[in-house]
């Protein structure tokens, strides 16, 4: 009985969302859409510096929107043959979820509950989270995040709430909007902490002289920022784990290596290990 | 569209409706008696309050309450005011729309023709007096209707304060929609929640709107 | 920041304000047509009209405005529909304010005495040639502030679009903001530009409500 009212519920919501109809039957797959188009379609950010934002030049640019141009290079013969659709983290799971993007490239996380609704690849980068607090601060290690009189800032994201509860339960956890809101509220006073992904905290440190450091160590696990598309569609997925994991281990790995220097600085993760047989 | 994953989460949800509706009381209280300062600066007989009335409203409904709200509650502590992050966002929507609803109130008493007030003392009447019996009802009925547009605005301006770290409802909508990527079930829920809200907030207004009909014969 | 980056900023922010002043303008013109429409039903329509009317602007007011861009413009592919960005946005975003305008609208016709109508009637005028002369330019006056503060109210909601894919004033202070991580200067320079439009739009607004003083 329950779930017959829930799923009527739900279908009436689903119908004032304007939603309710799913385009039923056989498909054919979006992958062959995108050859026939001649052009990707790619769901991306413009606020989330390193990895996709507006350069000093008006140029959309970032380690995720060149790293799209490098999967429309795979799949339509050219990096420029790609349409960028820029939208807020609200937007970007219905943009793909609704068709109106082929996939997504936005700092998404790989995370479980999400599986069930949202199609991963493999990882194209691991994301590490670390913590910047003011230069001096009576907190020196992660260790001592977890105290009372702690303010712990970071953005409002599953994998940092959960962080901020598991490592630092006496702490005060807030959670902003946007990286930069987090990062002003540690420099306003706001906050004595931040857990930010490592790039946009390394980002921050460095351009704020030296008034604040970085801890040392990463906080918690290491996650997996993943391609994302609506589920359902094998013959795509296929597609774009393969070229995925082309860049990040195999054919394409030099491609890969010079974007990841470009953008972090550094060698991204070896290839793999040789394994001689 | 799964309902068990909302139920599953309500707890969340819940917590964030609660804080949006002490949200939303503190600025309708402090917006609907801001409002009422403002309608008597600006239609002040001495020209110093009129202006600082006007460059009260001018500022405040010129500027977006984001860029308000991250001054009150960034800004003022480098000036060694601490403030709540609950308090900056119930005081700078009370601000902003204290600019709107004393406007509307201004409207709605200058609406009123000025003979009638000079009728009124004519007759005899105090100031005070002619104002509460001639005056207030007459624009009660005129200024109800957008009274009510912006207290309804008020409820769902009070998801600004998500940006400033106040675990409201849009906060909590935020962080389900991040964890499970399920946009079309989350925002649905919270739309009839904010709904409700307005609904309540709409339900008083008709409840006053039916003593002081906005249609006279 | 260099100068040269600072005029470059201010490009683009005045790039973005274009955006907003079009988006604005669209949804404006949407909600005053579609508003008064909405309060001509409530108070002269055909009842069941007029309840369908009241019903539209309780709903449309309480949802937030985030939730109908994002649940209508990617409901499109659904409906077999391919439309612009800025059409939906200007669309949506005019008939939630028309819901808001007609409240204002309702008010202001409302309190135009009902002698009037029983007056024009008594001179042999028509119902028409009664509201469009007598009635329709006295609750202009009522209606313009409290239209005013829905115009501004309606253009400060245009940033709403960024959800969608769409650009303009606050995305593009929000992108300078998270490039170079200073997020309270940025946000300031788009208030200036907000405060330019809004305030020419209150000064307008102003200008006429002077000129039909006390009708």
């Amino acid at each position: 009985m329950f779930h017959r009212v829930s799923r009527l519920a739900g279908g009436l919501v689903a119908l004032a969302m304007g939603l309710g109809l799913n385009v039923a039957g056989a498909q054919e797959s979006r992958l062959d859409t995108i050859v026939k188009r001649d052009k990707v379609i790619v769901a991306v950010s413009s606020t989330a510096r390193p990895n996709g934002f507006i350069d000093e030049n008006g140029r959309h640019t970032g380690f995720e929107v060149e790293f799209a141009r490098l999967m429309a290079k795979a799949l339509v013969g050219d990096p420029d043959k790609i349409e960028l659709m820029t939208t807020t983290v609200d937007g970007r799971f219905p943009a793909v979820l609704s068709g109106m993007a082929d996939f997504g490239i936005s700092t998404a996380t790989i995370y479980p509950d999400r599986a069930v609704r949202l199609a991963f690849t493999r990882p194209y980068i691991d994301s590490s989270t670390l913590v910047v607090v003011p230069k001096g601060s009576p907190i020196k290690t992660l260790a001592d995040l977890d105290n009372e009189g702690v303010v712990l800032g970071s953005t409002n994201s599953a994998a940092m709430v959960d962080r901020a509860s598991t490592y630092a339960p006496k702490a005060k956890a807030v959670f902003f909007d946007t990286d930069s809101a987090a990062a002003l509220a540690l420099k306003s006073g706001r906050s004595t902490a931040w857990q930010a992904d490592s790039a946009a905290a390394n980002f921050f440190v460095g351009h704020n002289g030296d008034a604040f450091v970085v801890l040392d160590g990463s906080l918690g696990t290491i996650n997996n920022n993943a391609v994302f598309m609506k589920p359902g569609d094998f013959p795509l997925w296929l597609a774009l784990d393969t070229i995925v994991r082309e860049y990040v281990n195999g054919s394409r790995y030099g491609e890969y290596a010079a974007l990841y220097r470009t953008w972090f600085g550094k060698e991204p993760p070896p290839q793999r290990p040789f394994n001689q047989n | 569209m799964n309902l068990a994953f909302i139920l599953n989460n309500a707890p969340l949800l819940m917590e964030g409706a609660a804080m949006t509706v002490a949200l939303a009381i503190g600025a309708l209280l402090g917006a609907t008696l801001g409002g009422g300062v403002v309608a008597f600066l600006r239609m002040s007989r001495y020209a110093p309050l009129r202006h600082v009335g006007t460059g009260f409203v001018e500022i405040m409904r010129n500027t977006p309450i984001l860029v308000q709200i991250f001054v009150l509650y960034f800004g003022l502590p480098t000036l060694g005011v601490h403030m709540s992050a609950f308090t900056s966002a119930v005081l700078a929507m009370s601000l902003q729309n204290s600019a709107y609803i004393g406007e509307i109130y201004r409207a709605g008493l200058e609406s009123i023709h000025p003979r009638q007030r000079e009728a009124a003392l004519a007759l005899g009447m105090m100031p005070g007096l002619a104002l509460r019996v001639i005056l207030l009802p007459q624009a009660l009925r005129r200024v109800l209707p957008p009274l009510g547009n912006q207290l309804i605005i008020i409820v769902k301006d009070t998801s600004v304060a998500s940006t400033i770290a106040v675990a409201e409802l849009t906060q909590a909508s935020k962080l389900l929609l991040d964890r499970s990527a399920a946009p079309y079930e989350t925002f649905a829920t919270v739309a009839l929640i904010y709904l409700a809200i307005s609904a309540g907030v709409a339900g008083v207004l008709k409840l006053v709107e039916w003593r002081y009909p906005v249609r006279v014969s | 920041m260099t100068s040269a980056l600072l005029i470059s900023s201010a490009l683009y922010l005045a790039q973005g304000a274009l955006v907003t002043v079009g988006l604005s303008f669209g949804m404006i013109a949407v909600a005053t047509v579609a508003g008064m429409l909405l309060a001509l039903l409530r108070l002269y329509g055909w009842r069941p009209l007029g309840l369908l009317a009241a019903a539209y602007g309780l709903a449309a007011r309480g949802v937030p405005l985030l939730v109908l861009l994002i649940g209508s413009y990617f409901s499109l592919p659904y409906l077999g529909l391919d439309l612009p960005l800025w059409l939906v946005v200007v669309l949506i975003g005019g008939l939630y304010f028309a819901a808001y305008a007609a409240e204002v609208f309702r008010a202001a016709l409302a309190a135009v005495p009902r002698t009037q109508w029983d007056a024009g009637r008594a001179l042999g005028m028509r119902r028409v040639q009664l509201f469009t002369i007598v009635i329709l330019p006295q609750a202009r006056r009522l209606s313009l502030p409290p239209f005013l503060n829905v115009a501004l109210v309606a253009v400060k909601n245009t940033s709403l679009v960024s959800a969608i894919g769409g650009w303009e004033l606050v995305a593009a202070g929000r992108e300078i903001g998270e490039r170079t991580m200073e997020i309270l200067p940025a946000y300031l320079a788009v208030a200036a530009f907000y405060f330019v439009i809004c305030f020419s739009i209150s000064r307008i607004g102003r200008h006429v409500e002077k000129k039909m003083r006390y009708v």
